[in-house]
């Protein structure tokens, strides 16, 4: 809940012995208005030690219009988003249909992730867009210890033009991939 | 039948569009969102997670910053409309009790409107700030007052853009009071003196080396600055104009129109500026520039065409940042382009070191401020 907004306080005070700044539960009294005071001698008005940091930015909900402070965690890279990567779209040999066998994920073990594994492309016969997606989705990693790992997607499709594609839910877990292979046979046979 | 093995492997080179998606490398992507590249690793972005209360006034945060001040004390900032918060030392505790951890410093005038971004500069131990109203905000980091430093003979100024430049303060798109009347000059430079001395003034019927100067002869309008090293650019919709300090002997400075034509390159989006060390990045109407010392680069490379698209779609507020790290021990330099699309951000990450471009979308949220590596303790 946000706090009903109040007036500043009132920080007239004596002057203070220099100290480098103290940590206060509020802004300490500071300086009264006289010109005569050094003002490299007065105490500063509250602070920080300046030892921890991070990436911060203030945004609105589109939703309820409430103002929050954000900030973005390089340790964690479970994104609250759906994220998605199109990789090249692969003809190989134009006008020739492929069977895409396995794709082959290695990744580094950050946590458990629940990943999607999508070949597109189009019908060799009649030229329609299709797509395969394997029933469920593949969980990588689980022990977070950084190591680099496999995992395959036994997914079988004979497409014009196969497209790998791998999708991952919302705080579906951290997502890092090192290498994808994408297993083939071409028909050697025209389409045309 | 043929058997075949394709391997898509880093360095990742980002989004590209500049072939057709079956004749881009390997390493690239017609399309992805919320991942991206570095060091040969393909990514889910980083998570962003609610952090703390906003300061309580109810109006946005347009500004974000960490300075320190004469006694060596960091202050961490924010900047509303109408007030000058700052971080409390006891933020830990205040954010588990569910208490706002912002304090007031101090009150900016009431009828403050103005929802630019704030122009923030730290120098000489001192916070200033202005946001296209005319007044240019100082400061201190030990008295809880802030003071107007924008002063004129008859009146007050201040800009939509700032920066700092051979030791005086560089206003760029001014808006001034002159007896009472406020007036908008969106092609004046103004300056204060050498060294900032008190009392402030930048008038040069105060002190003869305060000064400004319209750039008249453009046909366009300034759209924001950036210095580096000794020079300043000045930012026009179709052109740029360096900004060099003399010698001191007559003018301040030699101000030189790299072009002046009604249509050329320039920063055609205010607010999508940033700069780092020696080098600025900028959007133009027809692609996205580096700009250092020695050179000036297209970036956009194959993402220009999804990045222009973008901000055509754009129906809220655009701004641009780099920062050089997500914290000391992830140092990732990126420019980071923010877009309101309807209910959304979308941003845009390049990876200024392997040069890749990576789409980013936060949805039911627009961002009001910055990013920005802030001090929390």
């Amino acid at each position: 809940m946000v706090a009903a907004f109040e007036p500043p306080p009132n920080l007239d005070g004596e002057p203070q012995p220099p100290s480098g700044g103290q940590p206060p539960q509020n802004n300490p009294p500071g300086p009264a208005s006289n010109p005569a005071i050094n003002l490299a001698l007065v105490t500063s008005t509250g602070g920080l030690d300046g030892t921890l940091g991070q990436v911060l930015i203030f945004g609105t909900s589109s939703f309820s219009g409430q103002s929050l402070g954000f900030n973005i965690d390089p340790t964690n890279f479970n994104c609250e988003e759906d994220c998605e990567y199109d990789f090249k779209v692969e003809e190989v040999k134009p006008g020739n249909a492929q069977t895409v066998n396995k794709v082959l994920i290695r990744y580094r073990d950050l946590g458990t992730v629940n990943v999607m594994v999508t070949i597109k492309g189009t019908d060799p016969k009649t030229g329609v867009p299709q797509s395969k997606s394997l029933p469920f989705s593949i969980i990588l990693g689980g022990a977070s210890d950084k190591k680099i790992k496999s995992a395959y997607a036994d997914i079988t499709c004979t497409f014009e033009a196969p497209q790998c594609i791998i999708t991952r839910m919302g705080n579906a877990g951290p997502l890092c991939i090192t290498k994808v292979l994408m297993i083939m046979e071409t028909d050697t046979n025209p389409l045309i | 039948m043929a058997y075949t093995e394709t391997t898509y492997v880093g360095p990742w080179t980002g989004a590209d569009i500049s072939m057709p998606e079956t004749d881009i490398k390997p390493s690239a992507t017609p399309f992805s969102n919320n991942m991206f590249g570095r060091q040969g690793e393909l990514c889910s972005r980083m998570r962003l997670a609610n952090f703390c209360q906003a300061p309580q006034d109810g109006t946005p945060v347009l500004g974000l910053t960490s300075f320190i001040d004469i006694n060596g004390v960091v202050h961490t900032v924010a900047i509303t409309q109408l007030n000058l918060y700052q971080l409390s030392y006891n933020y830990a505790d205040l954010a588990k009790a569910n208490q706002n951890p912002w304090l007031v410093v101090a009150s900016l005038p009431a009828t403050n409107t103005s929802n630019i971004p704030y122009a923030i500069q730290n120098l000489q131990a001192k916070l200033f700030f202005t946001n296209g109203t005319p007044h240019v905000w100082q400061w201190d980091g030990i008295s809880n007052t802030i003071t107007d430093v924008g002063q004129l003979a008859t009146g007050t100024c201040g800009s939509t853009f700032m920066m700092e430049l051979n030791a005086r303060i560089v206003l760029v798109s001014t808006v001034e009071t002159n007896s009472g009347v406020q007036a908008n000059f969106p092609f004046r430079a103004r300056w204060s003196p050498t060294g900032f001395p008190s009392p402030v003034t930048f008038d040069p019927n105060t002190n003869l080396d305060a000064g400004f100067n319209d750039l008249l002869d453009c046909p366009d309008v300034l759209t924001g600055c950036l210095p580096i090293g000794r020079t300043g650019y000045l930012f026009r919709s179709n052109g740029i104009t360096e900004m060099i300090p003399t010698s001191g002997q007559g003018n301040a400075w030699d101000f030189n129109h790299l072009w002046a034509s009604d249509r050329g390159i320039g920063n055609a989006f205010p607010q999508t500026i940033a700069g780092f060390g020696p080098m600025g990045i900028f959007i133009s109407g027809e692609g996205i520039y580096k700009i250092t010392p020695t050179s000036f680069d297209d970036i956009g490379l194959g993402a220009t065409d999804l990045i222009l698209s973008d901000i055509a779609s754009a129906t809220g507020f655009e701004s641009a940042t780099i920062l050089p790290y997500f914290s000391p021990s992830y140092p990732f330099s990126v420019y980071w382009l923010n877009l309101g699309v309807g209910d959304d951000t979308v941003a845009w990450f390049y990876n200024i070191k392997e040069q890749g471009w990576y789409r980013q979308i936060f949805r039911n949220k627009h961002f009001s401020c910055r990013p920005k590596y802030v001090f929390i303790h």
